[in-house]
């Protein structure tokens, strides 16, 4: 696992059920898109909530962060092993 | 007569929800390249232990506690993977939350089994093994997660029903299967007698939970004092014990961490003691407990174990106070050996006047004021933001979830 720990652009569906779902992002100048989300989990820093995403194009593992109170996107870490 | 003790006891429905392989199953369905392979998830440490192994590892004999490298030599296709706190007891709260929707009365007992009274919930959901399914069902849809649903009448039974049917199993015990089932059960087998107890049991010449069932109280109580009858009642299967959420006041609140590497100075004792007694203190005043009972807790390099303590003359949930007690303890300890792992509690814990009593003295006071806007400042930002500076060497958070952990409460800690 390689913790990467930047920004990133992500388009996102809000709904209802999931409320939210990462569907592609753009990371190192190409545009990655997301096959299937695999965990879902939140966890909080403070009064902050952080949603945090597996996500996988196929080929490699990726955790993406969405932060609620500054309506960021990072990209936490990436797993290239699959 | 055992048996019309049976029948007089109310009759319940207690089911007990145990996660497969908890932490190994969540990650292997959070990287779908672990799935179908041996795995084992370890804290972060360096000095780590196996916290789960999936049970394609467990065929190999990898067991929860092994070392890294007698692990590998088992299994040398083995991978292993750094657990991730944050999911497990994320999903731990959203199972409660399932659970929550069948009955009121769920008792989460570990982060990986939770216990429900589901007597009351059958005339809406269906059987017991109907809700049992129901249950089943959610968890592998939402999180892909295999649950073991034991039931029975009363929580050692379900308990039983569970280990025996794993994993992915569903049992139900019927009160009128339970002597059958227990006849020829091998005592270890009942949830509460380890190996000491059974070799004990054994030596006395009862190998079977049938047969302790049938040893007379006075014979059990000769032997092992006040347990001695709930011993038999176990054999009898036998549990009153209530499914319970209880949120009353925590006997004591403790934290203990395995050092990265054996210390044995006293000015690096001083800031893991000074860290631990801040953990122990944020967690009091976070939830208006105080105690009077300081207690440390020292592990030699050697695994021998010993804790000390000391009552002072007023409740307390300051750092300072905690952390000066904790030092006057390691002290007046002749260390004779390297300590490998230290841990600071607090317990006689009390709630806090609300609204708190003002210190009469000046100093209290202002330590009172400076304490109220660390924890401000790190409620708003987030754990250990603003912190003394002795403790920044050690900021690192514990690598294993405490087995007393909650989701709710003050056994909810952050891990």
């Amino acid at each position: 696992m390689l913790e990467i720990g930047e920004q990133v652009y992500v388009v996102a569906a809000f709904g209802i059920n999931p409320r939210l779902r990462p569907l592609r992002f753009r990371w190192s100048g190409r545009e990655v898109k997301i096959k299937d989300i695999t965990y879902e989990w939140t966890t909080s820093m403070g009064k902050s909530r952080l949603i945090h995403f597996s996500v996988t194009d196929g080929s490699t593992l990726y955790e993406l962060s969405f932060d609620s109170a500054s309506i960021t996107w990072r990209i936490e870490n990436i797993e290239t092993d699959l | 007569m055992e048996d019309r003790e049976y029948r007089d006891r109310p009759v319940r429905i207690v089911m007990l929800a145990d996660m497969d392989s908890y932490f190994a199953s969540v990650e292997q369905q959070s990287n779908p390249a672990l799935r179908g392979i041996p795995v084992a998830v370890t804290g972060s440490g360096k000095r780590t232990v196996i916290t789960t192994a999936s049970y394609e590892a467990r065929r190999f004999g990898v067991k929860t506690g092994m070392n890294k490298w007698e692990a590998k030599k088992l299994c040398p296709g083995l991978t292993f993977i750094a657990g991730s706190n944050d999911k497990y007891t994320y999903t731990c709260r959203k199972l409660s939350e399932i659970y929550s929707r069948y009955t009121s009365d769920v008792e989460v007992y570990s982060i990986d089994e939770a216990f429900l009274d589901i007597t009351s919930s059958c005339s809406l959901f269906g059987s017991p093994l109907k809700i049992g399914e129901l249950i089943r069902n959610e968890i592998k849809e939402r999180f892909g997660l295999n649950a073991t649903v034991g039931i029975g009448p009363n929580k050692l039974i379900a308990k039983l029903a569970s280990d025996l049917s794993k994993p992915d199993g569903l049992m139900r015990v019927r009160p009128e299967d339970v002597t059958n089932i227990l006849k020829g059960l091998a005592v270890e087998e009942l949830w509460g007698i380890g190996r000491k107890l059974a070799a004990k049991l054994n030596s006395l010449g009862i190998y079977t939970a049938g047969e302790l069932g049938r040893t007379s109280a006075s014979f059990l109580r000769s032997h092992f004092g006040i347990i001695g009858e709930r011993l038999k009642l176990m054999g009898m299967g036998i549990d009153d014990s209530p499914v319970t959420c209880d949120m009353r006041i925590a006997k004591s609140i403790g934290h203990s961490m395995t050092l990265s590497q054996d210390i044995r100075q006293e000015n690096e004792i001083r800031a893991y003691i000074l860290k631990l007694s801040e953990m122990v203190g944020q967690r009091a005043r976070k939830h208006q407990l105080a105690g009077d009972v300081i207690k440390v807790t020292i592990r030699y390099r050697s695994f021998e174990t010993f804790s000390r303590q000391l009552q002072i003359t007023t409740d307390t949930n300051d750092t300072h106070l905690i952390y000066n007690t904790a030092m006057e303890i390691i002290k007046k300890t002749e260390l004779k050996e390297p300590v490998r792992l230290l841990g600071v509690g607090l317990s006689g814990l009390r709630e806090t006047d609300n609204p708190e009593q003002l210190p009469l003295l000046r100093k209290y006071a202002r330590s009172r004021d400076l304490l109220r806007t660390v924890d401000n400042i790190n409620e708003k930002y987030g754990d250990y933001t603003i912190s003394w500076a002795a403790c920044r060497p050690y900021r690192s958070r514990p690598s294993v979830i405490s087995p007393a952990w909650r989701p709710k409460g003050v056994h909810n800690t952050r891990v």
